[in-house]
């Protein structure tokens, strides 16, 4: 071999191995950019299905949240409308009773009862000097009470003085009496009598109302 | 054997240039790489996010219905029972009004 071919041999091989040795760099950039890509497509699916799945969980806790609060907010509401609505039926009963009473007013039941009223007020007052005041129309019934005072007087043993006060009540029915001497004073009314006794019979009249029986 | 020499230096000198380029060429790979790479998980992970954000629609509308159902069933059942007190209360209402009255004339 001449050295001009030795020469051409030489040159030949250390441009293969350059040309090698590139191809080699190249294939490996190549695959080192495909493995950089996939690795980053893998890493991005993967924090993004981590962040999907939080965002679904927090959604779906607040829209919870959400309906329980609702919920609770309607069922005190319709709570509230049907204690209202009951409350409404059972104050129609007091209602209706007070109209019952005005129809009552001008009888001569009506006329015996608040007799009866009275006596009860001067019971309770143990006698002596007493106002009694009543409305408009029943002053205009005259009642004796010279001789309820006498029965009374009869009855407690000691002096027992009714006066009509000067003003008329404004009530239904019924009277005030107050001891001129105690200065203490018995609320007979029918209003009166309806706002104490209500307190006792609110749940007894709704047991009735309300009864299935 | 200067000729020789030259000969051989400029075939390494070709060489260099050839492995110069190629590492250039993967430079340019690895930066294409980098802009790919990005491109790419940005669309995976939107599209991922608009499936998340579709699916917790889906669910939020759903509890939403359960919920409107839920207390259009308490407001209706609230109406049935008033229906029924109010029903009750005609039939007894007589009876109610009786004993109050009879109280209220009885101090």
């Amino acid at each position: 071999m001449s050295l001009a071919g030795d020469l051409d041999k030489l040159v030949n091989v250390v441009l293969s191995k350059a040309k090698e040795e590139a191809e080699s760099i190249i294939a490996k950039a190549k695959e080192e950019a495909e493995k950089f890509v996939r690795s980053a497509v893998e890493e991005s699916r993967r924090k993004a299905e981590e962040e999907a799945s939080e965002l679904i969980k927090r959604r779906r806790s607040e829209a919870l949240s959400k309906r329980r609060s609702e919920v609770a907010r309607a069922r005190t509401d319709t709570t509230r409308k049907l204690l209202n609505f009951k409350e409404k039926l059972i104050e129609g009963v007091v209602e209706e009773v007070k109209r019952e009473v005005q129809a009552i007013v001008g009888t001569k039941e009506y006329e015996e009862r608040l007799i009866d009223m009275i006596k009860g007020a001067v019971r309770v007052l143990g006698g002596g000097e007493i106002e009694v005041k009543l409305n408009e129309r029943d002053r205009s019934l005259k009642l004796d009470l010279t001789a309820i005072a006498n029965e009374l007087s009869r009855e407690l043993g000691k002096p027992v003085k009714l006066r009509l006060a000067s003003e008329a009540g404004n009530f239904i029915g019924g009277l005030i009496a107050k001891s001129l001497e105690a200065g203490i004073e018995v609320d007979y009314t029918i209003e009166g009598i309806l706002e104490r006794k209500w307190r006792r019979l609110r749940s007894e009249v709704a047991k009735i109302l309300f009864s299935e029986s | 054997m200067d000729e020789v020499l030259k000969r051989v230096l400029e075939a390494e000198e070709e060489a260099r240039r050839i492995i110069e380029g190629a590492r250039e060429k993967a430079r340019r790979v690895e930066a294409e790489a980098r802009r790919v790479a990005e491109e790419r998980a940005r669309v995976v992970y939107d599209e991922i996010m608009r499936g998340a954000e579709k699916e917790a629609e889906e669910e939020v509308k759903r509890i939403e219905e359960e919920m409107a159902q839920e207390i259009k069933r308490m407001e209706e059942d609230a109406l049935t029972e008033m229906r029924r007190l109010e029903s009750l209360a005609v039939k007894n209402r007589e009876k109610a009004v009786k004993l109050l009255l009879a109280e209220v004339l009885r101090p």
